[in-house]
């Protein structure tokens, strides 16, 4: 039986069909990559997954593990095993990040995690990813760095553990000691018999994560499924080519298409 | 640091440890006393007025309320270089308070107070700064649920030259409450080189509760600086659900963030008791 599997779905948001019929199927294992241009819905489907109440199913079905999803509170779906790192964690004053994380593992325990346990795979996460611990006292994600904020997001999955692994674009502003911590992460999901559904631009990253499946979605559809050769394609030539082979009608967005620059350029760039 | 006590409790006095209390004025007297502490509980209190002088003193004033208080009016006056820190702490109370200060001399005066009171509070809060140099700064944590009504006037009055005031008002509103915050600082002509800066935040957490603000200033003179900012909002969407993917309930995401509307108050607070006595009282109402 697959982990998660996804039929016919499509997504509005503020009335609009953003999602036009996706299918899915992840098994426990996997590493599943979706490429697709700008704007096109990569986000969308991560988060419907989620259950971002934004984001309106008209139609289709999700499930994890047998079990209606969209029937569950978004608590729900991360109770069971859904882990979503956002394309962009909000920034919560008020809220100390330690508390949150302690408060978050207790969310899944009957009983609350001893304080021992907690620092100490707290110190360990922190190391693994590369920031100072001081970190865990601050208010989430507040005036943190880009990068700050994708590595503590990569804390909190390495602190919540879950099955199913989402990660929307968890790379942009990360060095590549870093994009490795993050592939570690996800290598600990799939070695708890978990699986993973990436969201990237950039083929550094995938070199390095190496997934088994790959998709294209473009316009709301997954146009193309295939192995990591396709990203090889992708980076050298866009997504072009899928118009003058497959016939696929390609939406142009008018921000510039990212794919081929390495995560160090972007955090470069970042800084300027 | 010297700890003092005192407790009224119905129509008397029932524990003064540094016999600071004066019977006949129904007035507590601070005179040359530096870095006192003074514990101040209302309990079951039928005062309907009472006061303090503060001379040549620096003083702590925690007060403190429980059960039955009747309609109280409190003045407190400042002066001869005094300073007053004031830690107003409302877990249950439910009357209506009036504060006057009065401020001369180099005095200061800072008010910071917790409501988490489950019931209906009415309070006015006025502040005469009457000379040169007289300082005083506020900041209130309000919360309120239920069908609780709160209402905060703060009033600030500048007389001379050379004064300044700065308030800062926090209000949470839950369920079918009401609350309402008016801030209102007078300049007087004449009253140069005067400062007065007011913010004012509510956030109704549900389109039931309504909570609402009026700030104002009344300017009589040219050569001041006033400055008044006041938004009302509603709970950050964003927020919730981001805490949500991480496993807590709408409920536990909903106190995680109420709680992080009062985190601003810790930094006003350097003693541990007394931000023990802070997160207890959140965590008591809150969760
Ligand atoms: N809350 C919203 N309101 C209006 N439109 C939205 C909203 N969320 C998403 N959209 C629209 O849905 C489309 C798909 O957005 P989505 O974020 O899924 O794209 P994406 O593939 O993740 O793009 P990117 O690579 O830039 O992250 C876009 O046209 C976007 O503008
Ligand atoms: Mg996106």
């Amino acid at each position: 039986m697959s982990l998660l599997s996804i039929k016919n779905l499509h997504v509005e948001v503020e009335g609009k069909e953003i999602l036009k019929g996706i299918d899915l199927e992840i098994n426990a294992h996997e590493i599943h990559a979706l490429l697709g241009p700008n704007g096109n819905g990569k986000s969308t489907l991560l988060s419907a997954i989620m259950g971002q109440p934004k984001y309106k199913i008209s139609q289709g079905s999700i499930t994890y593990k047998g079990k209606d999803v969209l029937k569950m509170s978004v608590d729900e779906r991360a109770k069971a095993g859904l882990f979503l790192a956002l394309q962009y964690p909000p920034e919560i004053p008020g809220v100390i990040n330690s508390e949150f994380l302690k408060a978050a593992i207790n969310t899944r325990l009957e009983k609350p995690v001893s304080l021992y346990r907690f620092i100490k795979e707290l110190e360990d996460a922190t190391k693994e990813v590369d920031l100072p611990l001081d970190i865990v006292h601050r208010s989430l994600n507040d005036g943190f760095s880009g990068g700050e904020k994708k590595r503590n997001e990569i804390i909190q999955m390495k602190l919540l553990k879950p099955e199913l692994a989402m990660l929307d674009e968890i790379d942009s502003g990360l060095d590549v000691d870093a994009l490795k911590a993050v592939v570690s992460s996800i290598q600990d999901v799939i070695n708890r018999d978990g699986s993973a559904l990436v969201v990237s631009h950039y083929a550094r990253f995938y070199q390095l994560l190496e997934p088994s499946h790959v998709h294209i979605i473009i316009d709301g559809k997954i146009v193309m499924n295939g192995d990591a050769s396709l990203i090889q394609r992708i980076d050298k030539e866009g997504f072009d080519w899928l118009k003058v082979e497959n016939n696929i009608d390609i939406k142009k967005d008018n921000r510039p298409s990212s794919i081929g620059l390495c995560g160090i350029k972007e955090k470069v760039n970042e800084k300027r | 640091m010297k700890n003092a006590k005192i407790t009224f409790l119905n129509n008397a006095v029932t524990l003064d440890s540094n016999k600071l209390f004066n019977k006949i004025t129904n007035t507590i007297e601070i005179i040359d006393k530096q870095d006192l502490v003074i514990n101040v509980l209302y309990d079951n209190c039928s005062f309907s007025n009472l006061s303090m002088v503060i001379k040549n003193s620096k003083v702590t004033l925690i007060e403190e309320y429980q059960g039955n208080i009747k309609p109280l009016n409190m003045e407190i006056e400042i002066s001869n270089d005094s300073s007053l820190f004031r830690f107003g702490l409302y877990e249950n109370l439910e009357t209506e308070l009036k504060l006057v200060r009065i401020i001369k001399n180099y005095g200061y005066y800072q008010n910071v107070l917790l409501d988490v009171s489950k019931n209906s509070v009415s309070h006015e809060e006025e502040t005469s700064l009457l000379s040169p140099l007289s300082r005083c700064d506020i900041f209130s944590a309000i919360y309120a649920n239920n069908k609780a009504v709160k209402d905060y006037k703060t009033k600030f009055s500048h007389q001379v030259v050379h004064t300044s005031s700065d308030c800062k008002i926090f209000g949470i509103c839950n369920d079918f409450a009401k609350m309402t915050i008016t801030t209102d600082a007078y300049i007087k002509k004449g009253a140069s080189n005067t400062k007065a800066t007011q913010e004012g935040r509510i956030i109704n957490l549900v389109d039931t509760a309504s909570g609402i603000i009026f700030p104002d200033l009344h300017i009589d003179e040219n050569d001041v600086e006033a400055a008044h900012s006041c938004s009302v909002g509603s709970v950050n969407l964003d927020h919730l659900y981001y805490l949500q993917t991480r496993g807590f309930s709408y409920e536990q995401a909903k106190s995680l963030l109420i709680k992080s509307y009062f985190t601003p108050i810790y930094q006003y607070l350097n003693d541990k008791e007394l931000i023990d006595k802070v997160t207890k009282a959140i965590e008591k109402r809150i969760g």
